[in-house]
């Protein structure tokens, strides 16, 4: 262990902005990139539900597509 | 290696494989950080010259060398897209672009935050510096050109191109400390010698450097499987799966 106390810890040697600010901007450039992805797969199957409104099969051979509330 | 090949370049089934190893490597980047944080901030001695700033290595040499390792798959990707007409090898290329930025500017940030303490200076249009934002503007510009090319197969092969003229600026990167005067300090682990720096500094920066690989490969995986979800919205798996 480097440090002897946490307050050690915290003042880093009295270069704590620059270290914490290091920290910090690596720990939000991860969140922002899974968020990111997250967020594109949520979009992407939306947008791909909507291309293609549910079909059910009533008969042989015939195809009715379901009216959904995004095609009213 | 045929078979392995050809499936490789079969979307379904890398959408299913990169699924089922998803959950692991994600688990494994927590694991690896956890690790590497406890080891860089608490059980690393700070430098007898830089003292504890020293600990903003331990961020900022992954995320540059992280930044050069995505660029080289991206050209790779996209060589090998062109050359076998491999249509997931663009789509791993065009995976690439946007982790490949975030790191390079996090490299960037982290250095400019490292520099002004130890250099006193943020910034200095040195060569190391400068052809790192190179990089940054390739990854933008290769972003860029694919998203302003509406027809898919154009902008991927318009893109791999640029991906693959690009790379001349790696070797730049990599070679600025010796070939220029610069601020930059050379580099300190290498393949030829011995590390430079102390075995209490190493394995905090290998494990880092693991974290970092483990958070490349499973935020990669999951980016291509989104663009598979993408590029496949018409194939009747992807309908189905959507569905269920």
């Amino acid at each position: 262990m480097s440090f002897t106390s946490f307050a050690d810890f915290l003042a880093m040697g009295g270069y704590a902005p620059y270290v914490w600010t290091c920290y910090g901007a690596t720990l939000l450039t991860l969140a922002v990139i899974v968020a990111g992805l997250r967020r594109q797969k949520k979009k992407l199957m939306e947008t791909i539900r909507l291309q293609h409104p549910e079909r059910q099969a009533v008969a042989p051979g015939r195809i009715v597509v379901k009216q959904t509330a995004e095609d009213s | 290696m045929w078979l392995w090949f050809s499936r490789l370049g079969s979307p379904k089934w890398f959408y299913e494989l990169a699924g089922r190893w998803l959950p692991w490597t994600w688990a494994l980047t927590v694991l690896l950080f956890v690790a590497g944080s406890a080891l860089a901030l608490l059980f690393s001695p700070p430098d007898y010259q830089q003292g504890e700033t020293v600990r903003i290595m331990y961020l900022h040499v992954p995320a540059a060398f992280l930044s050069m390792a995505c660029y080289l798959t991206m050209a790779i990707a996209s060589v090998i897209a062109l050359v076998w007409r491999m249509k997931m090898a663009f789509a791993v290329a065009r995976s690439c672009a946007p982790i490949g930025a975030a790191m390079t500017a996090l490299a960037l940030f982290t250095g400019a935050v490292w520099g002004k303490p130890i250099w006193g200076t943020w910034w200095e249009w040195d060569a190391r510096l400068t052809s790192e934002l190179v990089l940054l503007f390739l990854y933008l510009g290769y972003i860029a050109l694919h998203e302003s090319i509406s027809e898919q197969s154009q902008a991927d092969r318009a893109a791999a191109v640029l991906a693959i003229v690009g790379v001349v600026n790696l070797p730049i990167i990599h070679f600025s400390v010796d070939w220029w005067n610069t601020l930059h300090q050379g580099a300190s682990i290498s393949r030829l010698q011995k590390p430079a720096i102390d075995a209490s500094m190493l394995w905090p920066l290998f494990t880092m450097l693991a974290a970092f690989f483990a958070f490349f490969a499973a935020s990669l995986m999951s980016r291509v499987r989104n663009e598979i979800l993408k590029r496949e919205a018409a194939s009747r798996w992807v309908k189905a799966l959507v569905k269920a």
